[in-house]
């Protein structure tokens, strides 16, 4: 067996609020080979890479390099021990040239003066013995998303580094540009580098990877030989379902089609084909489930449906009205209510009050405006019942909402967007991060309206156990389509619905049926 | 959580306070260390000369008037995030609007007082308001800073106050280059005798009240102030954010505007402005200390009106030069707009209740048990 380039042993990281994200992970990877590092979003891939990147601390565990221990204690260390890393969103400066931004730091030239020829030649050296062809006089702002994860590659190489981390490098390339990059890291392998990939994508571990470790909950699930493993007992050890909180709820009686899409395409930013010809329906009186795993164009969908973001063509129509061209208030009055992914982001204004945050989408509303003025009395009566009905701990409306504790922030959201009587509710990651207690409420609430108002919601979860115990109609999303829908929520294992979200199989058409 | 708010209050309070307090002293420091006759004398002149005469508290209540208005004005362009200080502008610019209506047609000549007043105001607000359009139409539009623009717009808005004055109303009859006096039915009437104390100081009143409702009591004060906020929050809630950013640029024009009328047709008994009058600045100035409340506009107004007639005072009655007020100003500014001053003890104050907090839940917890 080849030498060992890294070993970390016993690894227990736990953080500041109590969550444990790795507990007694041990993980190393030889000269020579690419090691894959795989499991669910929040199952400890990324902690567990900060930790031996600089960026974290541990609580327990040794890591050893090159056989000696080593104590890693910020990123420039790292690197000076060979441990590099490309992030996800590169660290460039777009206004300086490819040359001049892998030199960041390690400029060469004489005191005060950057020698530029100096750094030129460099970067063209290093290109050609790595195979990683860049024009050292480009901008970085000019390059495409491909190109620049070349030039940070780059950059970790020409510091010297053995091992290189990858983050999820595949999630913002095109095919073409996976491929290409596929070639550039054999190549490295080749060339006796060890390397970290992390990903969530099983037929590209398949394909590029030597070793695997598998992480599920902060703790190691499984490893091996990649040629020892097959894609369907990968799945099984990524995605598991653990303890179940039932929640009591009867059939539902779909009705009316509240929400209907029809042949959705999304081109991202970047050309990246997110939604490729989805097409769906949401009924009156149900919960429709949207599983996959995170990146296969959930947020996007979620995003144009809601009026946040402009397909790139399709049809959507919100009970019975076409939504192309309508801004986001005029979405909001055909009768939607978005609860966002991102709370901090589009949920709340943090330094404005509970009662403003839960006003934001009542200001025109004629309840609570009196002439040009806004009725106060009646505003705050609205702004007290909402903390009252949903249990809402604060010391009143008047409270900086940034005060308050995540599960109430989130509570006064499902306060705002479920008060609204808006009939269809999209429902992205609605428990994130969030306390057992207000998870189980909002879980409650959307099965309560759903059944007592008639209104029709669109989940979407990373979280398996809230999407097979909400959801009445459950559909995978994979790679911008809908690989498989099941109508019998509750016959679905984990293990079943983790083969579809992972690309291990998909339905026919026809054994999908019909997705209106 | 309410003990964490309070501490939050007590902090947001003291900064203010702790840096208006600093400024001061740090001024008398200088005082004493540069004045060559006696100290004392200076220092005394400084902390309470404004007051010492109807004459001079006059003059602070006139200074008083349009920092109210501008201030209240910056509070709405500076919470919807955006940084417009055309303000500054509008204060030369507008009443030459008016002085063109005053002196050109035959309007005014006849009517009340009270009547041209309200005409003065409403050409001054509208001149602001169109002006104020301008920065903003390049930022929400062509996208260019409205800061750079404003402040390029401020010395347009200068020489083309004095360019529209030279070709249209300027009195040939005077060596310099100003407007005919005002008559008594177009201006301000004067308080105290003859103090610069005016029955403008009714208008700005009214203004801030004005500002005050429409700021927390109305739909568009809420838009706004999410829009400042949060940007993504404002349109993830159906809330046109363009529409937002143009309205309340435009109401601190307005605002402007009326300060500029306020100022001229008040202090002054002919158009004097030669060079900008800081009037808008300090405005800004006014807004940053109340950290963008109007509601407190009104005390951090008096006490910008204070500390710069007190430099005047000093620099009438001794060699201490009207520069120091810069320092002094500039010295205020750093302390409220620094956020993080007074920061890390607040932080520890917070985790401190936090941690009291905790060991009382735990203590119950055990009792219970």
């Amino acid at each position: 067996m080849s030498k060992e380039l890294l070993r970390m042993e016993g690894i227990t990281k736990i953080y500041g609020n109590g969550f444990m994200a790795n507990k007694d992970v041990t993980f190393s990877v030889s000269e020579g080979e690419i090691h894959a590092l795989i499991g669910e979003n929040g199952a400890g891939k990324t902690t567990l890479m900060k930790i031996l990147f600089g960026e974290e601390d541990c609580q327990n565990g040794k890591i050893y390099i090159n056989g000696e221990e080593a104590h890693i204690a910020n990123p420039l260390d790292a690197i000076a021990k060979g441990v590099g890393m490309v992030h996800q969103h590169f660290m460039q400066v777009p206004n300086l040239s490819v040359a001049e931004n892998i030199m960041l730091g390690i400029e060469p030239g004489r005191g005060m003066v950057f020698d530029k020829k100096k750094a030129i030649q460099l970067t063209t050296e290093a290109a050609e013995k790595f195979q990683l062809h860049v024009d050292p006089n480009t901008l970085i702002r000019d390059l495409s998303v491909g190109y620049k994860q070349k030039v940070e590659l780059l950059k970790a190489l020409i510091r010297g580094v053995k091992v290189l981390i990858l983050d999820e490098p595949t999630a913002v390339l095109t095919p073409q540009e996976t491929a290409e990059l596929f070639v550039q890291l054999k190549v490295l392998r080749d060339q006796g580098y060890g390397i970290i990939f992390i990903s969530h994508k099983l037929e590209e571990v398949m394909e590029l990877c030597d070793r695997c470790t598998v992480l599920r909950h902060g703790r190691v699930t499984g490893h091996g030989d990649i040629k020892d493993l097959d894609p369907v007992k990968l799945s099984r050890l990524m995605v598991e379902r653990d303890v179940v909180m039932e929640i009591e709820k009867e059939k539902s009686a779909p009705a009316d089609i509240i929400l209907h899409v029809e042949k959705l395409n999304y081109l991202n930013d970047l050309g990246k084909h997110m939604i490729k010809d989805l097409s769906f329906g949401i009924r009156a009186g149900e919960v429709v489930g949207i599983a996959g795993v995170e990146g296969n164009g959930q947020t996007d969908l979620s995003e144009i449906i809601t009026g946040l973001r402009r397909r790139t063509n399709g049809e959507i129509t919100l009970n019975g009205t076409e939504t192309e061209g309508k801004t986001i208030r005029e979405i909001r009055d055909l009768g939607l209510a978005h609860i966002s992914e991102d709370r901090m982001k589009y949920g709340i204004a943090p330094d404005l009050s509970i009662r403003d945050n839960i006003a934001s989408i009542y200001l025109d509303n004629k309840q609570f405006t009196k002439g040009p003025l806004l009725n106060v009395r009646e505003l705050n009566k609205f702004v007290d019942h909402c903390i009252e009905e949903f249990e809402i701990a604060c010391t009143g409306g008047d409270e900086a909402i940034h005060l308050l504790s995540g599960g109430n922030i989130q509570k006064v959201i499902i306060a705002r967007e479920f008060s609204s009587g808006a009939n269809l509710i999209v429902a992205n990651q609605p428990t994130r991060g969030i306390d057992v207690g207000t998870t189980d409420l909002i879980r409650r609430l959307l099965v309560k309206y759903t059944r007592e108002k008639k209104i029709g919601a669109l989940l979407i979860s990373s979280d398996l156990n809230e999407i097979l115990e909400v959801s009445d109609r459950l559909l995978v999303m994979k790679d911008g389509q809908i690989v498989a829908q099941f109508n019998d929520v509750k016959s679905v294992t984990a293990e079943q619905l983790g083969e579809y979200m992972l690309g291990v199989k998909s339905m026919t058409p026809e054994e999908m049926g019909d997705l209106f | 959580m309410k003990k964490v708010q309070k501490v939050e209050y007590m902090f947001e309070f003291l900064r203010v306070f702790l840096g208006i307090v600093i400024a001061f002293l740090a001024c008398i420091v200088i005082i004493v260390l540069i004045s060559e006759e006696s100290a004392g004398d200076a220092v005394y002149n400084f902390v309470v000369g404004p007051f010492m005469s109807p004459r001079r508290f006059g003059q602070v209540l006139a200074r008083y008037a349009p920092y109210l208005l501008t201030g209240c004005g910056m509070c709405f362009i500076y919470a919807c995030g955006r940084f417009s200080l055309i303000s500054e502008g509008i204060i030369n610019i507008a009443p030459i609007f008016a002085l063109i209506v005053m002196f050109k047609t035959p309007l005014m000549t006849n009517l009340p007082q009270f009547v041209n007043l309200i005409i003065i105001i409403v050409v001054c607000a509208i001149a602001g308001g169109a002006f104020a359009m301008v920065p903003a139409f390049g930022r929400e539009k062509l996208g260019a800073n409205e800061m750079v623009t404003s402040t390029i717009m401020n010395y347009m808005c200068l020489y083309l106050a004095l360019w529209l004055l030279k070709s249209t109303v300027a009195d040939r009859g005077q060596s310099f280059l100003t407007s005919p006096i005002f008559p008594d039915n177009m201006r301000f009437t004067r308080y105290w005798g003859d103090t610069n104390f005016t029955s403008a100081i009714w208008v700005a009143v009214i203004g801030v009240v004005v500002a005050c409702i429409l700021f927390y009591r109305t739909p568009l004060g809420a838009k706004i102030r999410m829009c400042g906020s949060n940007l993504s929050f404002a349109t993830y809630s159906g809330i046109n954010a363009k529409k937002m950013m143009y309205l309340a640029q435009l109401i601190g024009g307005l605002f402007a505007g009326v300060a500029a009328a306020v100022d001229c047709f008040g202090t002054y008994n002919s158009y004097y402005y030669q060079i900008l009058t800081n009037v808008g600045m300090d405005g800004l100035l006014c807004a940053v200390m109340a950290r963008k409340q109007p509601l407190f506009v009104p005390l951090t107004a008096f006490v910008l009106a204070y500390i710069r007639t007190a430099a005047a005072v000093l620099n009438a009655n001794t060699n201490i030069p009207i520069e120091l007020v810069t320092m002094l100003q500039a010295v205020i500014v750093l302390f409220v707009a620094a956020e993080e001053f007074l920061g890390k003890t607040k932080r520890r104050v917070i985790f401190n209740i936090s941690r009291e907090e905790e060991a009382v839940k735990v203590k119950e917890a055990k009792s219970n048990a």
